[in-house]
């Protein structure tokens, strides 16, 4: 029976020895990480809405740090977005997903669908700050970088154009590929329309016999295809973009304009001690 | 007592005993499910906290309440089919049977979250148990080969057991309900369950069924199986998670041994013993025994 008592004994003492070693290896990974709460990523993006059917669905990349008992995202019970005049825009709708989560951060991808009537045609709207607002009504602002969101008015060009196929997401932000097919009569292409504020970018026509032309100026004829391909450069650091250009046309004297219909994500930020020390650098501002 | 009046006693004894395993298979069922969907710690401790107390704690429980005994504790043993002495080894081994599966399945999490962060690598966040046969084949022992070694040394340790069948019947439910525990198909538990049970009635041995349950367990080697990883897997998304439930599952794992340590200290007195100071040492180890049992509580909830 001695043995027997001595032996729970060595298990309670091994039990509170291997406790203890969690806690203290749980609370040095802690410590890595920058003070607990919501860090959004800086992006810099463009969305382009040229149908007035569409609301638009901005992205924005969260960084939950559960440190301190500080609030999370999931706390907060509402997000609107801010634009550079002050004007909130309430979200109509939000959806949260998980990239990654863990017991030391999470990183969330987080959509927000605005009103396309809260934005005039032909006009760019610029975004620099999310607001959350707690259960007792506390707002709190995050800086997000810098969103443009594009509404455009084309009404008068239904169908032209389809987009057979387009860049959705890379790690670097090197070029964006689009085929494009004109469905009706002759037109001639202009400009794609991609307001970002450190990139600069190239268009390339690229015909199917794989002859190379410069965008503005080609002329696109009915029930052809061509790719059109932009070549990116400036600072192309920054970590996070999502892209969703707006190509413009002549037909008739008229310009017109035709938004790909979904957004590009160029995410270069995958690496856990990457985010550690993005977390850092955006903790310090 | 009439011999009527015990008959009857029984029958209502095993009607409810049926019914408290339907519900725990109903826990169990919904722990395994929900842990498959990424589940919190609610669930857990309900699939490993609501079979302990439904178990333990009417033997916990007993000395505390010394002046009922004479009312409560008869009917008690009547659903068991056993004498008062005999009851209490009867619990007290199922008891070993559960912190005895607890601590197989826990010490295995421990070692291979462990193994994960020393070799830098998820090797489970992809489902690769099913393509590395040595991580089944110990996966196979620990949750087969161990808890059923323990119930079985109790099995043939304790002469109570013997010749009596709701006894029987009871360590038959729970061991293979604790071994297929992992297989998220009720179909299977309901097959493993039935062959152990019929080789446990037909040879009055555990080893059948141990071989039963833990050839089940074996066939994850295959890939496609139906491998569901643990608890702490499921926790253990980054290497440096990985070290914090390692640790965190060998401490679980160790409290169960002492736990299961004490219930073998306390079956054995109870045999020894006679009367004189039995029941006040009894209420001590007991009461060691539930602080093991909210260590346990305590290490589940912080995870």
């Amino acid at each position: 029976m001695k043995r027997l008592t001595k032996t729970a004994i060595i298990f309670a003492v091994v039990t509170v020895l291997l406790l203890g070693a969690s806690f203290a290896a749980e609370a040095v990974e802690r410590s890595r990480f920058p003070e607990g709460g919501v860090y959004f990523a800086r992006t810099d993006s463009y969305y382009s809405y040229s149908s007035r059917s569409l609301n638009p669905v901005i992205s924005l990349i969260c960084f939950d740090v559960k440190k301190g008992g500080a609030l999370s995202l999931f706390d907060y019970h509402e997000i609107a977005l801010v634009d550079t005049a002050g004007v909130s825009h309430k979200s109509k709708d939000v959806s949260i997903s998980h990239v990654f989560t863990d017991i030391f951060f999470s990183r969330l991808v987080v959509r927000i669908v605005l009103d396309r009537t809260d934005f005039e045609d032909n006009t760019a709207t610029y975004f620099q700050t999310v607001r959350l607002t707690d259960a007792h009504g506390k707002e709190r602002d995050f800086s997000i970088g810098r969103i443009c969101i594009e509404a455009l008015n084309a009404e008068e060009e239904v169908a032209s154009l389809s987009f057979g196929g387009y860049t959705t997401g890379a790690n670097e932000m090197k070029s964006y590929n689009l085929r494009v097919t004109n469905q009706k009569e002759d037109l001639r292409l202009s400009r794609i329309s991609l307001d970002l504020k450190g990139i600069t970018y190239q268009a390339s026509v690229y015909d199917e016999e794989g002859n190379v032309f410069p965008l503005d100026g080609y002329l696109l004829g009915k029930g052809t295809s061509v790719n059109i391909v932009l070549s990116f450069a400036g600072n192309t650091e920054v970590p996070f973009h999502f892209i969703k250009p707006c190509l413009v046309y002549e037909r008739g004297g008229k310009v017109y304009a035709a938004s790909v219909t979904g957004a590009s994500d160029y995410i270069s930020l995958f690496d856990r001690e990457e985010t550690v020390k993005y977390l850092w650098e955006r903790a310090d501002v | 007592m009439s011999s009527l009046t015990v008959k009857n006693e029984r029958q209502e004894g095993l009607r409810f005993l049926f019914c408290g395993i339907m519900i725990l298979l109903a826990f169990w069922q919904a722990a395994a499910k929900r842990l498959w969907a990424q589940s919190g710690t609610a669930v857990i401790l309900l699939a490993v906290l609501a079979p302990l107390v439904c178990l333990y704690l009417p033997v916990a429980l007993y000395p505390v309440f010394n002046a009922k005994k004479q009312k409560y504790f008869p009917r008690l043993a009547a659903v068991y089919g056993v004498n008062k002495t005999e009851g209490k080894s009867v619990l007290l081994a199922v008891c070993i049977g559960v912190f005895g599966w607890i601590a197989a399945v826990y010490l295995y999490e421990g070692i291979i979250c462990l193994y994960q962060y020393f070799s830098n690598s998820l090797i489970l966040s992809v489902g690769a148990t099913t393509e590395k046969w040595w991580l089944t084949a110990l996966m196979g022992l620990c949750y087969g080969a161990l808890p059923a070694a323990a119930t079985e040394l109790f099995y043939r340790g304790n002469a109570c057991f013997k010749g009596q069948s709701t006894a029987e019947l009871l360590l038959a439910f729970i061991m293979p309900i604790t071994l297929c525990f992992e297989l998220n198909a009720i179909g299977i538990n309901v097959i493993v369950g039935v062959l152990s049970v019929a080789a446990l009635i037909k040879t009055r041995s555990v080893i059948p069924s141990v071989v039963i349950a833990s050839s089940f367990r074996l066939l994850n080697i295959f890939p496609g199986s139906m491998l569901i990883p643990p608890f702490s897997f499921r926790l253990a998304t980054s290497i440096e998670t990985s070290l914090v439930f390692g640790l965190r599952a060998l401490a679980i794992g160790a409290a169960a041994i002492g736990a299961t340590v004490i219930c073998f200290m306390l079956m054995k007195k109870g045999e020894a013993e006679g009367a004189g100071n039995k029941e006040r040492s009894d209420f001590f180890w007991h009461a060691v025994l539930i602080a093991f049992y909210l260590v346990l509580w305590a290490v589940l909830t912080a995870l």
